[in-house]
Formats: C-alpha cells, structure tokens, sequence
C-alpha cells in the first residue's frame, strides 16, 4: 500500500512553501522542514542567505528517531509525549514540533536568530500549514503501477543489485 | 507502508535489518555501501557506542533511479541486537517496508536467532503488522565458521514451514550480503504493484 504522508501536492505544496519562506525572512531561521515519523523529508525550504544543508536524508532521520525517542522518555514520566523540542549548540539550533500526528515541523537556525523568535514565527506557520492542509480539496495525482511500471523497477533493481533470484 | 512524497516526486520504502546481537546486520550494511556505486547512495549514519555496538540504529539511504518521473528510494536501517534495546528497536520498525533478518550460524546463538525472530514479530504486532504480511528475507550469516550449524537445522527453527527466502551468507567477506537486499527490494516493489 502507498500513502502520503500528508496530503501536499499542487496548489497546497506551493502554498506552504510561500509560508515557509515567509518563516525564514521574519524568524531569520537557515532552514524549515517537514519531515515524517518514518523519517522522510516531505518538504524543505531554505533561506537565501544559508549554506549548503547538510544531508537531508541523514537529517530527516535522526529528527524523527529523536522525536520518536523523547515521546518514549515522557511515556517513562506518565506523559503522552513533549510538545516540542529545542537543542542549542554554540552556532547551530533547532526547533521542532508536531504538525499532525505523523508529521514534525523543524526549523534550524544559527546563532543570529533569537529561539523566542523561531518559536514564535515556527507556531504561526503551523497554524497557517494546518490551515492549508484543511483547506485542501485536491486529490492525489494517480499512480499507475501497472506491468511497464514493474518492470522497470525490476530493471533498475538488477541494474544496481546485479540479477538473479534466491 | 511505502510513502510517496508528490511534491519531490519520490516513492520511498524503509528497509529494515533485524536480528541477534552480533550477528552482522552492521556488517551488511557497511558492505552494501562499499558496493553501492557513489551516485546511488546517501551518507551512511551510525549511532553506535564506543565499542562499535549499535546503540540506537544505522542509516543508509539508496537511490534505485526514476521510473515514470519518480524517484525510487530505499532507507536501510538496522537495530540494535542487544536484548536491553528493545525501546529503540520498537522504534525503528515504525513504517517499515520489508525486513531482512540476520540470523548467526553459531551452535550457540540458535537460541538467540529464534528470540530475536519471536521479539521482531511482537514489535510488528505493536503497529498491528504482522511478518507473515511483509516481504521478508532471512540471511544466515557466518557460515564460515568452523562449528557452523547446518543451515536445514536454523531453517527448522526459524522457518519451518520453508516458505521465507534464504540466503547463507559471509557477510564480513561480502558473501550473501547483496542478495538478499535484491531479494527483499523485488518483494516490496511487488507488494506496492499489487496493492496499490
């Protein structure tokens, strides 16, 4: 079975990437991310002025572990989860929090942005996204995963693993 | 459960291995990316304690290439084996598309293989997956053992009815390691054409 994440294509994709820009020019923020509790990237932005990103694969992944491993500390505590995470280093600092039940907000910044005002612009764009998101009347791009699909995909499996079966 | 992220047009597919402590799941991974040409794989990430155990997991992101427009991408990931780290390895299964499952061919871990198997289903069960629904590849790593158990008899213990696809392998030798990702790829890539 296949499943978004969340529901952001077309019209709404375009729409949340505008609000992510719009949260790094007001928060002076590096990056934004969307990333799922499997670890995937669903959707990035970066501000104009920030470096290269580090490995958004790598990145996306240990967010979501650390997301996931904090919720199982507060469950130690009685709690259900923490509501967001911040970590500081001497020049590098990230905000999460959720965005749905699936789905984690981060915003990464360094140290020319206040963390009051990451939060503050982070918190306003996740009304907005929720906003987008309810708002949403499009329905999934069809995908047809039909023969010429398999075996395609079968190519490039013997192009990068080599042929043959067990 | 694959996810397919519209906007950057990917389909992406989390790949899990599972098994004992010590059995080689990091073993593998570090030989899948010796293999990987450049251009189709990620940075690999591990989390590991100063001995070199893994403490939480290890990450290696690879690039199959584009069929239709999207993007095909598998995240590997292995567990920690230790019995201790059941916390992490619950979390990890979180999403995951297909398991491999490395089992120790040691006299003396045939236990272990069978508790690890019976501990990866109770975790599936958790977010109400069960294993026999997955694609999933066993791998019996070392057999270049001196005291190796035969393979029949680690089948019995983990697979008796023979349905599960095995594959013996020497994994720190780079013996085994690619087919069974090959194997557990064309299964998952399958399952999604079927039930999609």
């Amino acid at each position: 079975m296949l499943e978004p994440s969340l529901d952001l294509y077309g019209e709404s994709f375009e729409k949340v990437d505008a609000l992510f820009e719009d949260l790094l020019t007001k928060s002076h923020g590096l990056y934004v991310l969307i990333v799922d509790l499997k670890g995937f990237v669903i959707a990035h932005n970066k501000a104009l002025w920030a470096p290269k990103p580090p490995s958004l694969d790598s990145l996306a992944t240990l967010i979501a572990s650390n997301y996931s491993a904090n919720i199982a500390i507060a469950q130690l505590f009685g709690e259900k989860g923490f509501k967001e995470m911040v970590q500081q280093g001497d020049g590098v600092g990230m905000y999460v929090e959720e965005l749905t039940d699936k789905t984690l907000i981060v915003t990464i910044f360094d140290s020319s942005a206040a963390l009051g005002r990451i939060k503050l612009f982070t918190k306003k764009t996740i009304v907005e996204v929720k906003k987008v998101l309810s708002e949403n009347t499009e329905t999934a791009p069809k995908m047809d995963f039909d023969d010429k699909w398999q075996s395609s995909t079968q190519s490039l499996i013997d192009g990068l693993f080599g042929t043959g079966k067990i | 459960m694959s996810t397919i992220n519209f906007s950057a047009h990917e389909i992406n597919f989390k790949i899990v291995y599972y098994g004992p402590g010590m059995s080689g799941k990091t073993t593998n991974l570090k030989k899948i990316y010796e293999n990987i040409p450049q251009e189709s794989k990620g940075e690999m990430v591990s989390l590991a304690t100063e001995d070199e155990r893994t403490l939480f997991f290890d990450f290696l992101p690879l690039d199959l290439g584009e069929v239709n427009g999207f993007k095909t991408r598998f995240h590997l990931y292995t567990v920690p084996g230790q019995v201790f780290y059941n916390s992490s390895r619950k979390l990890i299964l979180r999403g995951v598309d297909g398991v491999i499952f490395v089992g120790d061919s040691a006299p003396n871990r045939l236990r272990a293989n069978a508790e690890s198997l019976r501990n990866l289903r109770e975790n599936l069960h958790e977010y109400n997956l069960e294993l026999d629904d997955l694609p999933f590849v066993i791998q019996i790593n070392k057999r270049d053992l001196p005291d190796a158990l035969p393979i029949d008899m680690i089948k019995q213990v983990l697979d008796p009815t023979g349905k599960i696809p095995f594959v013996g392998a020497v994994a720190a030798k780079n013996e085994g390691v690619i087919e069974p990702l090959r194997e557990v790829s064309r299964l998952v890539l399958e399952k999604l054409a079927q039930t999609a």
